[in-house]
Formats: structure tokens, C-alpha cells, sequence
């Protein structure tokens, strides 16, 4: 069986950061597999502007940000598979995988899962009716239209105000099809406010807000959809259901950490994120076994997700060569009120003093919020923030001798009126 | 009173512009879109174009940004054409599109 220092699941954005970090910090001998045919990831259907104004200091389109990224795996030698699918991960640290040479083992001294999220789909939302064809998820129908050329229809409404939705509300208009509109279960849109102005205001496409589709229908294919206003609680309001005719449905009701290679291995599963359980090194609970980007838990820009992978690239090559000192206390992190999850789930400190990174989401919309960490009702560390928004992830990190000889602590939000 | 949603980054400043005076912006950028959304609004264009002789698409932006009024004649533009590999990143594929000022450029490798 071949040996593999590092082994890295997935050449999107987390992958190739991950990689380009690793290496940086002393891991020279890495392999990253890529189920496609090329690397880059969801980044290459991702032709609009406005990636890499936090990170690169431009705005850049999804292949360009690609671009600059695979240059830099390119300039350092790293060896990646393209076409390549990794079928198991263990706890022995070997990776299964196949691809047109057959099917093949490696053993590895530590591995990345940048796996990437899924859509979700109709079946998960229990949208009443007919199941004819024409009912796409945004980002499939993005796929079939930026790399394979192909419109999937003429007449289209779209469920869902994430920036997925709204991008192809403007990209299938400028490609001849006409977006009726868009309906938002919730009183206010998902997507960034530049994604309402520039996507659908700049084509006049309406928004209906507190609205679902709430019945599906056609025959073989799809004829039309009903919509129905909901109330505060995002149920559906009898009576208020009228007809729309369309021949697409695209739906763009959120994303949730691809994760069943990890599950499988064994690594416990973060309920609140759909990811796994990790700790402060990124590390799930099977030693040598990291996870980062999109397939540990959904970020809002991709600039987020390759400086959390620069990050966990570093952790895992400190474990290969080991520089890492032994644990001196390990202590547990709750999710508290108006929180809906945050990470790491566990942190493991040691001599080293480091940095302890947070990454955590608000539950509902908070003007003024304080974020607290807490042990035993007693605040260590809080800030207040302005504008938190479920859809706004938040960054912190503090010192960890903030933590030591600590057994828990509690991260919430105190809503200030 | 007028009140804008800068498009530039992800943050969306609202922009508030009374007769001479605009408030609200974060940086400069800012400024420069709502001088420009008033008189002659610019929206960047990203669209692909057929790769001769294969199933994929070559994706591609305008070089900078076009009159929003125009982008709908900017498009027909790039669906008139092809493109064939291999295709260099940045790749000038339409210069200077319906006299604007402004190329469609490639904005990916392809071998």
C-alpha cells in the first residue's frame, strides 16, 4: 500500500487552501483526490463577480478565485487526482479510492475532508403535489447552464431568496428566460442586500415575501406551481393559494455539510450543522481526521472558507510532524441562547499559548447582541456586535490561557435592547 | 432624499444622497458607485461562450463595468460568438464590444 503523508479529500476552495498551507508549513509529500474533472469545485459554475474582496483584496469571479488558488498548488509541486472518487475513509487512516486505473488503497499520516456541502432538495421540504420534471435546485440548474450551456426553461419561479436563487433569477434573464418571481417564506430575503439590487431590482423581478409554493403541478412535466402566504410561525394561510404558470421550479432553501464519508468512518456527527464534531485543531474525534470548508459547516463567503482551511491545513501538518505538545486540559463548548451551534464542539489546550478560533451563527436577526463565553454563569470573554443575522457567520478567536483548567464553557447571545 | 444599496462587496452600505450630498458609504468605491448610479449606472457582466468543437463552456466578464442599459445588447454579442482552444486566463475574446469600451475576456484556462 502506498504511504501518503497528507491526504486531502476535495480540490475546491477548502481543498487547494488546505493543501497550500500544509505545505507552506512543512508538509511536502500531499496528495489531494477531485471527483471531477478539474480543480476548483463549485467555483467553476460560480461565474459571477464578487469572490475574494476579503481575502485577495479584488473582486473576482469563481474561476478566477479558482485560478489564483490553483496556481499556487501548481508553483509548489503538489500532486493531485482528478477523476477520482474516494469511496471510504477509516480510522486507520487509509483512503479508498477509485477512478479509471481501478480501485485503490493509500495509508495516510493524516487527512483533510473538504468535502463541500449539498443542496437542499425538494424531497426535504415536503413541497405537497405532482413530482413532474422541471423542478431544479439553483446551484444544479447553474451547473447545466455555466458549464454544460443549457437553459432548463423558459419560465421560471424560484423558491428561496438565498444568493444561490437570486444569481440565477439574473443569469437566466440575461439568457432569454423569463423569472416571474421569487417567494421567501421569511419576512426578510437570505440573500446579501447587493444580491436584491443588482439581481432582481436591476431586472424588475418581484419578491414576494411570507410566501411558499405550497403545491406542486403537472403531469410529466411541470405546469405550474400554487403559492400561498404564510404567517409569523411559517405556516401555510388556507385561502390564500393562487395559481402561477411556469415550466421551472428552482429552489434555493439552503445548503447542508456533505458529510457521509465521515459518518461512515465513524467521525460523531454535529447534529446542529448536518458536519462533524470537531475540536480546536479542526480535528473530528478520530485522530489524524480533519475537516474544513463547506463540508464541515456552511460559510457565507468563500474568502471565510479558505482562511479557515490555511488554519486547519497548519493543524494538520503540526500533527504530521509532530510539533504538537501534550493536552493539558480539554474542556467542552455549548451552544447557549440565541446561538444555533457554535465550533469547535471540544478545545484541547497545551503549553503552546495559541489562539482559540470561534465560529458561530445567531439564531433569529439581533440589532444589538453581546457575545459572551461563559463557565459557570461567569462571563471570560464578550463583545458586543451590531446587525447579527442568522445568515452572518461570527469570527472571533481569543487567548487560550482564557481556558485553562476549565471543564466547560457556554457561548451565547444577550440580546440588547 | 434618495437611499442606494452599495453592490460592491457583500456588505451593503446604504447610501444616502440629498441634492450634492452623499452619506452612508465605507469607501471609496462607494462613493464612485453612487456618483455613477445617479447619471450613468455600470454593472459588471459575467456570461460563457461556446467552445468550438466541444461541450463546455468558456466562462467570461467584461473587463470592467458596462452601462446597465447595454448589457442586454452585450449578451446578444457574446452569444453570437465561439471560442476555440486552447483559451488563456484573461484571454481577449471580444475587444472592445459594441464600441464601449470595455472586452469580454475569459476568465478561466482551458487546455
Amino acid at each position: 500500500m502506498e504511504n501518503v503523508s497528507l491526504v486531502i479529500i476535495g480540490g475546491g476552495s477548502a481543498g487547494l487552501a488546505s493543501a497550500i498551507s500544509a505545505y507552506d508549513n512543512g508538509v511536502k509529500d500531499i496528495l489531494v483526490i477531485e471527483r471531477s474533472h478539474e480543480l476548483g469545485g463549485i467555483l467553476n459554475q460560480c461565474i459571477h463577480s464578487g469572490f475574494g474582496l476579503s481575502l485577495l483584496k479584488e473582486e473576482l469571479t469563481g474561476p478566477e478565485y479558482a485560478h489564483h488558488f490553483i496556481n499556487e498548488l501548481k508553483k509548489r509541486n503538489i500532486k493531485y487526482l482528478l477523476d477520482s472518487l474516494v469511496l471510504e475513509i477509516n480510522k486507520n487512516l487509509e483512503v479508498v479510492y477509485s477512478n479509471s486505473f481501478g480501485v485503490n488503497k493509500i495509508k495516510a499520516k493524516a487527512i483533510i475532508c473538504a468535502l463541500g456541502c449539498n443542496e437542499r432538495t425538494f424531497s426535504q421540504i415536503f413541497i405537497p403535489g405532482d413530482r413532474p420534471k422541471g423542478v431544479y435546485t439553483a446551484g444544479l440548474a447553474q451547473k447545466y447552464l455555466n458549464i454544460d450551456g443549457y437553459l432548463v426553461g423558459k419560465n421560471v419561479y424560484i423558491l428561496g431568496s438565498g444568493d444561490i436563487g437570486l444569481i440565477m433569477a439574473r443569469r437566466m434573464t440575461l439568457e432569454g428566460a423569463n423569472v416571474i418571481g421569487v417567494s421567501e417564506i421569511m419576512p426578510y430575503s437570505n440573500g446579501l442586500n447587493r444580491n436584491i439590487v443588482q439581481c432582481l431590482n436591476d431586472f424588475n423581478i418581484p419578491l414576494y415575501l411570507k410566501t411558499t409554493v405550497s403545491k406542486i403541478v403537472g403531469n410529466k412535466v411541470l405546469e405550474g406551481i400554487e403559492i400561498s402566504d404564510v404567517d409569523d410561525k411559517q405556516n401555510i394561510i388556507l385561502n390564500t393559494n393562487r395559481f402561477i404558470k411556469c415550466d421551472t421550479l428552482l429552489l434555493s432553501v439552503g445548503l447542508y455539510p456533505f458529510n457521509t464519508l465521515l459518518n461512515k468512518a465513524g467521525c460523531k456527527k454535529n447534529s446542529l450543522t448536518n458536519g462533524a464534531l470537531i475540536d480546536n485543531n479542526f480535528e473530528t474525534t478520530i485522530e489524524g481526521i480533519f475537516t474544513t470548508g463547506n463540508g464541515l459547516h456552511v460559510h457565507d463567503l468563500v474568502d471565510f472558507v479558505s482562511e479557515e482551511s490555511f488554519i486547519v491545513g497548519k493543524k494538520a501538518a503540526e500533527l504530521i510532524l509532530n510539533l504538537r505538545n501534550d493536552v493539558i486540559s480539554e474542556l467542552n463548548v455549548n451552544n447557549k441562547d440565541n446561538v444555533s451551534y457554535v465550533l469547535p464542539n471540544t478545545i484541547k489546550l497545551t503549553n503552546n499559548n495559541e489562539e482559540v478560533y470561534f465560529y458561530l451563527r445567531v439564531r433569529k436577526k439581533i440589532n444589538k447582541g453581546k457575545i459572551k463565553i461563559l463557565n459557570n454563569n461567569k462571563i471570560i470573554y464578550s463583545f458586543i456586535k451590531m446587525y447579527l443575522e442568522p445568515s452572518e457567520m461570527i469570527k472571533f478567536k481569543i487567548e487560550s490561557n482564557l481556558l485553562i483548567n476549565l471543564k466547560e464553557i457556554d457561548v451565547e447571545i444577550e440580546e440588547i435592547k | 432624499m434618495k437611499e442606494l444599496i452599495c453592490i460592491n462587496c457583500p456588505k451593503g452600505c446604504h447610501i444616502f444622497i440629498n441634492n450634492d450630498e452623499i452619506k452612508g458609504y465605507s469607501c471609496l468605491r462607494g462613493l464612485y458607485y453612487a456618483k455613477n448610479e445617479l447619471t450613468n449606472p455600470l454593472r459588471n457582466l459575467s456570461s460563457t461562450i461556446k467552445i468550438k468543437d466541444s461541450n463546455l463552456m468558456c466562462p467570461v466578464k467584461s473587463s470592467k463595468p458596462l452601462p446597465k442599459d447595454k448589457i442586454n445588447l452585450v449578451m446578444k454579442e457574446i452569444n453570437k460568438v465561439d471560442v476555440s482552444l486552447p483559451i488563456k486566463f484573461h484571454q481577449v475574446i471580444i475587444k472592445n464590444v459594441l464600441n464601449l469600451e470595455v472586452d469580454i475576456i475569459s476568465t478561466k484556462e482551458i487546455n
